[in-house]
């Protein structure tokens, strides 16, 4: 049989007399708080019963046991002001004769029915995050409402692949949790859980950390590029192209191509981008002050991250599109000439190519067709070097200018959703940020005396977040 | 309520501590000689302090120029990792009604640096059994907890990850284990 185990809270002393009252059940028995000496049973009762608390919180005048033949453990009563509370996984299997999800949610409760049984007010913030909220809530609500209510979700639409029109959506949407984060921290009541509202919290205060660093960097990142309208060379990608085309027509380092190939290639190619380089000198290269005055304006209201976003899209629908096109091109080619070279090579051995049965089945072929074959085998064979250093040119710039795209994503991402209040906190305070609990051995007092105490936070619980906001 | 070693002759790094609260199975990370001769080969991290400081020293004068703070930056972290990271003991407690909780303690024998402590409650404990793994060419015995949280998959806890003791310490771990598991007290109550 085994002994009942008492959970009791470090701020009250073990053996002092009083009426104690918490939560009992045959095993296990949780002690929230004990009255004063002078107190006697039916006041206290009374006092209990007033409380009035929903069935599966109220707590009862405790009958305890004789305490040397249970196992004690004392736990930390968190004030509900710091935020602290004990967390575990989440149970699955019906066995709770002992540490349970249920016993810890009792545990992150004891402080405040500790605060309504002795008539104090249950206060779960402390007194500047009070005044912050106060704040958020007369000044900020009506300018972030006014935001809200201009999100123009028809962008999203029109510019599927735009990363404006995706950063525009994202800070709607962190605006619209932050407006429901107000509502949210600001109406408690007397028993709010302390987890749930710590989530929130930091929840909250993370994004508004995030939009406010956002907007910080985008002004001082803004009023730079609006008074210096210098822009990114992009005559050097089409210099640059040109005339690493025009390397690969004579003979690039030894590598001796097919002449007319080669030249015809480079040609096309090079008109390819001459067409594009035309298009730009003549609408965008004069306008380019204008676009980086409109890219400091743009991330001034908007913060760094939507000059991020601009960034992209200038570089996916300005300075890049040729090499896009010229690479598609390269890329057909080469493929079109893989596949001919690959049934070419089965010709070549007696093979066919069965596509009802997915494989290579012999086959006898006619002698014309084998002559033909192997006429057509030979000459794309010594055309292939020049398609292939053709579509390698191509595929390199294309890599760099994906490259260059999936860094600047991550720093958006980075900027939009980086979980900075939770490293924070796991500076200042892991105790607000539990991950499991641990039992030790008192070191004080008898053999029958535990210590129950938070453990660290594994660094994925901080990816859970991240995730959570994406 | 004393402390046992119940392998005192092959594996005395092994003991047992038995309270009405919890029971422990404590490891302590030493061994006796396998020659039978009862000499007891410990790991010395202040050794490698010793021998380490005067190689970097030399290291330090004989490279150049940058590669001196790489050499100097990983000289210091491997021997901080063998001083501060040494295992001291690791130890499964049991906590009869609640759960059972695997230990580290690293540092020396006086003088633990960091403790770290993992506890599964019994809610999400299915069971804990001896598997064995392939570690090279041999097989190893390790002691699992099995574990089942938010009705996902089960996720495994290895018990003494850094020590691996040898067979007769984990079929003592095991039997003594299984009468306060709770899914074979319901079976015997049964």
């Amino acid at each position: 049989m085994l002994p009942t185990t008492i959970f009791w809270p470090l701020q009250e002393d073990v053996r002092a007399p009083g009426v104690c009252y918490g939560w009992a059940s045959p095993t296990k028995v949780c002690v929230a708080g004990r009255f004063a000496e002078d107190v006697d049973l039916e006041t206290a009762r009374t006092r209990i019963r007033a409380l009035r608390l929903d069935q599966h919180i109220q707590p009862a005048v405790l009958d305890l046991p004789d305490l040397d033949t249970c196992i004690i453990v004392q736990y930390q009563r968190y004030p509900s002001k710091s935020l602290r509370f004990y967390d575990i996984d989440n149970d699955s299997l019906a066995y709770s004769a002992g540490l349970d999800r249920s016993l810890i949610s009792q545990l992150n409760l004891a402080h405040q029915i500790h605060s309504l049984v002795n008539g104090e007010t249950v206060k779960l913030h402390k007194p500047t995050a009070a005044v912050l909220l106060r704040l958020a809530a007369t000044v900020l609500r009506p300018a972030l409402t006014l935001v809200y209510s201009l999100r123009l979700s028809f962008l999203t639409q029109l510019l599927p692949r735009s990363a404006v029109g995706k950063q525009l959506q994202t800070r709607a949407n962190q605006v619209g949790s932050l407006l429901r984060g107000i509502d949210g921290l600001s109406t408690t009541s007397l028993t709010t859980g302390i987890p749930e509202y710590a989530q929130k919290y930091t929840a909250f205060f993370n994004e508004l950390w995030l939009i406010l660093n956002d907007i910080t960097l985008g002004v001082a990142f803004g009023t730079f590029l609006r008074d210096n309208a210098q822009y990114l060379a992009s005559t050097h990608l089409l210099d640059d192209l040109e005339a690493a085309l025009t390397w690969l027509d004579s003979w690039p380092a030894g590598l001796k191509l097919n002449t007319e190939l080669s030249r015809f290639y480079s040609r096309a190619f090079i008109s390819l981008v001459h067409y594009w380089g035309g298009f730009l000198t003549r609408h965008v290269f004069d306008h380019t002050a204008l676009l980086i005055t409109f890219c400091g304006y743009a991330s001034i209201i908007g913060g760094l991250s939507l000059l991020i976003a601009l960034f992209i899209d200038i570089l996916a629908f300005i300075v890049t599109p040729h090499i896009t096109l010229c690479y598609r091109v390269a890329c057909g080619v080469y493929s079109l000439e893989k596949a001919a070279l690959g049934g070419l090579w089965a010709l070549f051995r007696g093979k066919r190519y069965n596509a009802l049965r997915n494989r290579m089945d012999t086959w006898d072929y006619d002698i014309d067709q084998l002559l033909f074959g192997t006429m057509l085998f030979t000459l794309l064979t010594f055309l292939s070097p020049t398609t292939m250093v053709y579509y390698f040119l191509f595929a390199l710039a294309r890599l760099v200018s994906l490259l260059i795209h999936a860094s600047l994503e991550v720093c958006l991402a980075f900027m939009n959703h980086f979980p900075l209040f939770m490293l924070m906190l796991k500076v200042k305070d892991p105790s607000r940020i539990p991950d499991n609990i641990c039992l030790l051995p008192s070191p004080d007092a008898a053999g029958n005396v535990l210590l129950l105490m938070v453990c660290g936070l594994p660094m994925f619980y901080a990816a859970d977040w991240c995730t959570s906001a994406l | 309520m004393q402390r046992v070693q119940p392998l005192r002759d092959t594996h005395p790094q092994f003991s047992t501590f038995k309270t009405p609260s919890y029971h422990e199975f404590k490891l302590e990370n030493w061994k006796l000689a396998g020659d039978g001769s009862g000499k007891v080969i410990r790991p010395h991290p202040e050794l490698y302090l010793a021998l380490g400081i005067p190689v970097l020293a030399w290291l330090y004068q004989r490279l150049a120029g940058g590669l001196q703070y790489v050499g100097l930056a990983v000289g210091l972290w491997l021997l901080g990792q063998s001083v501060f990271l040494n295992v001291s003991h690791e130890s499964l407690v049991v906590y009869p009604p609640h759960g059972v909780q695997v230990e580290t303690h690293r540092g020396f024998r006086n003088c633990i640096f960091s403790s770290s402590r993992t506890f599964i409650p019994f809610t999400v404990l299915q069971d804990i059994v001896v598997n064995e793994g392939l570690y090279g060419w041999n097989v190893r015995y390790y002691i699992v907890a099995l574990t089942r949280p938010r009705n996902s998959d089960t996720v495994l806890k290895v018990v003494f990850p850094n020590l691996l003791p040898h067979f007769p310490i984990l079929k003592i771990v095991y039997n003594e284990i299984q009468m306060y598991l709770p899914q074979n007290k319901t079976e015997s109550a049964q």
